[in-house]
């Protein structure tokens, strides 16, 4: 029996319809029925700042949705960020160059994403419980570096890494892109991180198969956690400060992205790119909540609200599976 | 007379070939704690040839089978392949050796596609780690050539496919590795008649093409279509090993439940 061979235009399309169909349908009915009650929304001007916010949120994001399609999350991420940022901006306030301080954060992320690591897969430690241990380890080290104060007087020339010229895309947004674009190569096409996809739908049959579990988990974790780092850094570009309490949403935002992206939390799927889209729907909940008047306090319950719609379809799909 | 030499030869190398062992176990032994799971079984597999592993819930039978895929490391006893003693607890090597298991419960990646679950953990790659989908294709192209086996769409979600059907990607990822003996466990269990069926044929058929088969069922009727002879374990010990031809179904299942 010969199997059959599909033609690139049938593999395009069906991975378009399975992988982004859901998350690019929501988006667009959620865009009409923005424009038909809030027509401020499409200022270009607001379009671009929830790009760049978007953009800037990318480099967590992927390794969130790293960890998701290995069955695993990080609840540490937010607080990670906050402490690599404020690492990056305590070194840079002690004249150390910016290139070095900014490589001195990204490797405290990954450390902070070895401990995640050591936790979960050396001490079996559940995922919620372990990266619950790391935030507290985190915002301990930031809080503790800045005595709670906000770290500012950064030089002039690091806000040019995320904030950009004006007219110009930020360096941000071409960064977020491209993570994007290169994630979803590689998921696609490369060894490492199809095992990833591998060992998140059947742990064992991956691992009976000579697919080293461990490894990857250890590298999501530290991805993400480097990612994390890369968003403080990319914050404290923006603003020239650092603060300790920074980030309090960042986990619940990129969870809520990657299963709003198709993700399952049971691991095994996802795309870099539906992730992409589930962030960007994230981020115009919380503009929507800004421009309809509704107080800051109460923004958070819109997230809330996307996350619950987004699980409760996630669930259905499961079940119809 | 120079043809007559040539057919005592020939005869000559066929009773050489039909005497040697591929596989041989010598008083293999496990324990779980103070549970006995296998005691001392010593059996042999010729070329060619399908043994049934027959025996009730817990007697050990696949315990006895993971011990010589390398899944599980013996207590006692040892496992020689092809005259060459295997070293325990170590499937990579068996697997090279030409000894591959298919698992009861497949251990397949539902969410991954079939042509995935095929070379799961042996995918050909480039030196920067990139898989060869189309090198992957074409020796699934060639194994479909040799082998009569029910794979129709290699992109499809695996998880969607029947029981049959991922029974058929298991059989045919063991294959992948060109084995010579292959241990099915349990191959027929929670399929349909249609694809039982299916799956027997598909042993016959590996059978012909030369493959040795080690078949770990519960089904008596499946053993005496099958098999070319029974071993039946029974609380770990090997309680019988015969011929299937000189074995009755009753006497299979008598044996099978006391």
């Amino acid at each position: 029996m010969k199997p059959k061979t599909p033609s690139w235009y049938h593999l395009l399309a069906k991975s378009l319809s399975d992988q982004l169909g859901w998350p690019l349908l929501i988006i667009v009915l959620y865009l009409a029925c923005i424009f038909a009650f809030q027509p401020a929304f499409f200022s270009p001007t607001n379009l671009n700042s929830l790009l760049y916010y978007t953009c800037l949120l990318v480099p967590a994001l992927l390794g969130v949705h790293l960890l998701i399609v290995l069955g695993l999350f990080d609840l540490s991420i937010g607080a990670v960020a906050a402490a690599c940022g404020v690492i990056a901006a305590k070194l840079m306030t002690l004249n150390v160059p910016i290139p070095l301080s900014v490589l001195l954060a990204l490797i405290g992320g990954a450390l902070f994403g070895v401990l995640n690591w050591t936790f979960v897969g050396k001490f079996k430690i559940p995922a919620l419980i372990g990266t619950l241990i790391t935030m507290g380890v985190a915002r301990a080290v930031s809080l503790g570096l800045t005595e709670g104060q906000v770290v500012s007087g950064l030089p002039n020339d690091f806000g040019g890494l995320a904030s950009g010229i004006a007219g110009q895309i930020s360096p941000a947004v071409w960064l977020g892109i491209i993570l994007v674009l290169v994630l979803e190569f590689l998921t696609h096409r490369h060894v490492i991180f199809r095992h990833m996809y591998h060992a998140g739908s059947n742990r064992i049959a991956a691992k009976n198969s000579g697919i080293h579990v461990n490894g990857l988990e250890c590298m999501a974790f530290v991805l993400a956690g480097v990612g994390a780092a890369l968003v403080g850094v990319l914050q404290c570009s923006r603003t020239l400060s650092a603060s300790p309490y920074a980030f309090p949403d960042l986990a619940l935002e990129c969870i809520a992205a990657c299963v709003i992206g198709g993700a399952s939390l049971s691991g095994g799927s996802g795309r870099a790119v539906g992730a992409f889209f589930g962030m960007l729907m994230v981020v115009i909940s919380r503009n929507l909540a800004v421009l309809a008047g509704v107080s800051i306090y109460w923004k958070e319950l819109a997230i809330s609200l996307v996350l619950l719609a987004a699980v409760l379809i996630n669930q259905s799909k499961q079940t119809k599976k | 007379m120079a043809s007559n030499r040539m057919i005592l030869i020939d005869a000559r190398i066929y009773s050489m070939l039909a005497d040697q062992k591929l596989l041989a176990v010598e008083k293999l032994t496990k324990a779980f704690g103070n549970t006995v799971a296998v005691s001392e079984a010593s059996f042999s597999v010729s070329p060619q040839e399908i043994v049934a592993l027959a025996g009730g819930n817990g007697s050990g039978k696949s315990t006895l089978m993971k011990m010589i895929a390398g899944a599980l490391i013996p207590d006692a006893g040892r496992v020689e392949f092809d005259g060459i003693s295997l070293k325990p607890g170590n499937t990579h090597l068996a697997r090279e050796r030409g000894i591959a298991m298919v698992y009861q419960d497949c251990a397949l990646c539902p969410d991954a596609s079939v042509l995935e679950n095929l070379f799961l953990g042996r995918e050909p790659v480039s030196n920067l780690g990139f898989l060869k989908i189309g090198q992957m294709r074409q020796k699934v192209i060639e194994l479909l050539e040799q082998y009569d086996l029910p794979i129709v769409n290699l992109d499809a979600q695996t998880g969607q496919l029947s029981g049959g059907q991922q029974k058929a990607i298991a059989i045919g990822r063991a294959l992948l590795s060109h084995p010579r003996l292959l241990m099915l466990d349990e191959p027929t269990a929670a399929l349909g008649v249609k694809e039982q069926k299916i799956i027997c044929e598909m042993i016959k058929d590996l059978k012909s093409k030369g493959v040795s088969i080690i078949l770990c069922t519960h089904s008596p009727s499946e053993i005496l279509m099958l098999a070319d002879r029974v071993i039946v374990l029974r609380r770990g010990e090997l309680v019988r090993n015969q011929s299937a031809k000189e074995i009755t179904e009753t006497d299979l299942a008598v044996l099978m439940s006391t």
